[in-house]
This record gives structure tokens, C-alpha cells and sequence, in this order.
């Protein structure tokens, strides 16, 4: 298992998440960021876990995310 | 003061709801969804608590869908506005409140939309259904109903209107300023597309408060442009409710006192507040009934069919007259037409007006019985 960061622009879809993901028993949490969003502003739902298995939970639940990177 | 005004804002607020504020104001003064640090993740978080509250009070499927405005006004604006831009036909209620009506009327008069007035009916809910029914055309886009009539309490079907919009393949808007807070609805149970709803009156939060809440979010689109704290490199606004519809720094004592305000509503329930408000609201019909001098619109208020709103006039005097003279004896009402056209014309009181007493979640008993007594003395000079 690693950690990931799960890009997103709304702070409300990024609190939702680290909520549902918490709730699945990950490990998350939520911090703003400019640098790897390359629009700007945005929002990273930082989770330990697998991937598939987080985002799938994400997208199920109507969060659009922008991308998905692996921590390095 | 006896407070019976509260059809246009709830008074007094809730202890709970006067903390709630001073809490944000002491506590979460960072602007939520802009910065990155600590003070400013936290009140986005209140923000968020609020959101996901109000999302599941209204039955709301998604959190994200649940928009905080300035009012309710604002929220109907961005709705009407939004399925209207591109045409089509709506159909109202004739009791529906100028923030419905004056956005339709623009549209219309700009050639943009065509819209029709549904003849609703007392204590008839199949009626008014079959009215709007029968107004229904292939390019019927949407149709609008209040919860209730801000000037006589009248409900409306809303349910069984939703399904007489789906039925014909159009959306459905309800109008809660009145209801919200003393009548449980759950929009994905009654398949309403859009509520719109005040925080300052049943939910009892503060004034600047209000709330869009969308099953259909993907047809709306912003009234105003501006920050919203992502994609700021961007010149185009961004797509996803809440921030798309939600520019600029938002509310956070608001917010946060409307957040403590539904807290308080479902403490005690919306159906018993509905039964208190109600009975109350029987009482004061049943004693203005007996008295000389008093005309009354409506009729006795019942729950299912019927808000704690009652309108009257006194003597020979017009709405605002009565209200003026309540307002010398200590009583704070409302007359007038209340920006509500449409329900001063179907009533038959587009030329008097009339003098409307809404009763409150916070209104006793007491309050009531000191109100008929007030009446009862002005009523016979």
C-alpha cells in the first residue's frame, strides 16, 4: 500500500472525500495546494491505501478528480 | 414587543443560533476555500459541516449539489435564470411571490421564455394539480410551486406536482421561503429537482442566509462570476457546484449561525414545530373570527393544507393601516401586498391589501392569547 494524492478543485468535493475515505477506514486528510494543480489553486486529498480501491470509492460517490498521483 | 412577522424573517433567533455567530466571528474568521492555513482549513470545515446538514435535511442525494446564496431570492434567480436563458415555457402558481414572478416576467418581456399562471384551490390539492395539468405544453420546461403563500398560508401539492412535471418531461422547482423548517421534505423521496429555500426564516438562522439545493445541477449556471479559490489561473469560471454558483467569500457567521438554526429545528422537529405553529395559528383564526370588524380571507388553517399564516383587515382600514396601528400597540405584522401580486389579485385585495400575521417557532402561546386581547380592544373602536 502506498499514500497518494487525489487532485481536485473544490474544497467541498475535497472535505467529502477525506470524509468518505476516513469513513472506509483510510487513512486521510485534506490540504490546499498550487503547485500541482496546473491551472492553480486546488485541493489534494492526501490517503494511504490502494489505489483502485480509493478512487473507486471517490467516484462512486459523485467526486470528480482531476488526477491521482503517487507519493515519491 | 409581541413578534408575529416572522413569514418575512424569523425573530428572536435561537440562543444557540446567537452563539453560533459570535463563535465564527471570534473563532473562524479565516475566509474558507482561498487559503491554505490552519484557521482557514477549520472554518472551511464549518462550512462544509453546514453544507452537509442542510444536504441532508432536504434529502439532498450529493453534499457538493447544496449551494449557499444570500437569500432565497438569490437561489431562484439562479434557477429560473439558468433553464430560461435558452427559451421554453414555465408554469406558475397564482400564488407565488414576486422573486418567481419578477424573473419570468424579465425573461418573458426580454421574448426569451413564455410562462402561465395555474389557478390554485384552498384546501384542494387534486385541483391545483389538474390546474397546472392542463397548462402544460410540449415546450413546458419547468413548473414552480411555494411551499406555501406568504400571504395567506395556502399549501401546495408538492409532491404530486413534481410527478405531474416529470410525467411531461419537465423539472420541478419548490419554493420553500415559507416552509422550510416546519415541513419535512426530502427531495429525492418527492422528486423535487430544486428547492429553494431562506436560512433566516423557518430555519431559523441569520439574515443573508440561503440555500439552492439540486438534484439537477448540471443545468444551472452561475448569476455572478468571480473567486472561488480553484483553478485561479484559469479565465473561465469552473464547472462543479457549490463554487461555480458560490463567488466571492461567503457568509461564514451566517453560515455557521444557519448551521446551529437547522441544528435547533431538528432538536425538536420540523413536525412538531408544523403542530405548535399550527395550533397556534387556530386559535387566533377562531378568536378573529368572532370578532366585529374583522375580515378574514381564508379559511380556519389546517396542517395539511395550511401555514401559520393568517391575513386580515380591520374595519374599514387597508392592509397597511391595520399593520400601522398593531405596530402602535406594540405588535409587529406586516401589511401591505407582501410582493406577492399574484395571490393580492386572486384573493380579490389588490386594492386594500392586508395585514398578515405569521406565527413562528418562537411564538408562545402567551404571545398569542396577548395578541387576540390587543385585537379584540382596537377591533371594536
Amino acid at each position: 500500500m502506498k499514500e497518494y494524492y487525489f487532485l481536485l478543485s473544490s474544497i467541498t468535493s475535497a472535505m467529502k472525500g477525506e470524509k468518505i475515505l476516513r469513513g472506509a477506514g483510510y487513512r486521510a486528510s485534506v490540504f490546499r495546494d498550487t503547485s500541482m494543480n496546473p491551472y492553480g489553486c486546488g485541493y489534494v486529498i492526501k490517503a494511504f491505501g490502494e489505489k483502485e480501491k480509493m478512487s473507486t470509492l471517490l467516484k462512486k460517490s459523485g467526486i470528480r478528480i482531476n488526477e491521482i498521483r503517487e507519493e515519491r | 414587543m409581541l413578534y408575529f412577522d416572522n413569514a418575512a424573517t424569523t425573530f428572536p433567533k435561537p440562543a444557540s443560533v446567537k452563539s453560533a455567530v459570535k463563535e465564527a466571528l471570534l473563532y473562524y474568521g479565516a475566509n474558507p476555500g482561498r487559503s491554505g492555513h490552519t484557521l482557514a482549513m477549520e472554518t472551511a470545515k464549518k462550512v462544509f459541516e453546514c453544507r452537509e446538514k442542510a444536504a441532508e435535511f432536504f434529502g439532498l442525494s450529493q453534499t457538493e449539489n447544496l449551494v449557499f446564496t444570500k437569500n432565497c431570492t438569490e437561489a431562484l434567480n439562479i434557477v429560473l435564470k439558468s433553464i430560461g436563458e435558452d427559451g421554453g415555457h414555465f408554469i406558475i402558481s397564482d400564488l407565488e411571490h414576486n422573486s418567481v414572478l419578477r424573473p419570468l416576467y424579465e425573461l418573458k418581456n426580454r421574448g426569451i421564455i413564455d410562462f402561465s399562471v395555474a389557478e390554485t384551490f384552498e384546501s384542494e390539492p387534486e385541483k391545483t394539480a389538474e390546474s397546472y395539468k392542463k397548462l402544460i405544453r410540449s415546450d413546458t420546461k419547468m413548473l414552480v410551486a411555494t411551499g406555501a403563500s406568504n400571504v395567506f398560508g395556502i399549501k401546495l401539492p408538492l409532491s404530486v406536482l413534481a410527478k405531474t412535471a416529470h410525467e411531461h418531461g419537465a423539472l420541478f422547482l419548490a419554493d420553500l421561503a415559507q416552509t422550510a423548517g416546519s415541513e419535512h421534505i426530502n427531495m429525492s423521496e418527492m422528486g423535487i429537482d430544486f428547492v429553494c429555500a431562506p436560512g433566516h426564516k423557518g430555519l431559523l438562522g441569520p439574515m443573508g442566509t440561503g440555500i439552492l439545493a439540486a438534484e439537477k445541477p448540471s443545468v444551472l449556471k452561475p448569476l455572478i462570476f468571480g473567486g472561488t479559490g480553484s483553478y485561479s489561473l484559469l479565465p473561465n469560471q469552473p464547472e462543479g457546484l457549490p463554487e461555480m454558483l458560490e463567488s466571492g467569500t461567503l457568509n461564514v457567521p451566517g453560515i455557521c449561525g444557519l448551521s446551529a438554526g437547522i441544528d435547533r429545528v431538528l432538536g425538536e422537529g420540523e413536525e412538531k414545530i408544523a403542530e405548535r405553529e399550527i395550533n397556534l395559528a387556530k386559535i387566533l383564526y377562531s378568536e378573529l373570527e368572532k370578532m366585529e370588524n374583522i375580515t378574514l380571507f381564508t379559511q380556519k388553517p389546517k396542517k395539511e393544507t395550511h401555514s401559520g399564516v393568517i391575513s386580515f383587515v380591520m374595519s374599514d382600514l387597508n392592509g397597511e393601516e391595520t399593520a400601522e396601528l398593531l405596530s402602535k400597540n406594540g405588535v409587529a405584522s406586516r401589511g401591505g401586498f407582501h410582493c406577492s401580486a399574484l395571490a393580492h389579485r386572486k384573493m380579490g385585495t389588490e386594492n386594500r391589501g392586508t395585514c398578515r400575521l405569521s406565527i413562528g417557532p418562537m411564538n408562545t402561546f402567551d404571545e398569542v392569547m396577548r395578541l387576540i386581547g390587543i385585537i379584540h380592544s382596537l377591533a371594536k373602536k
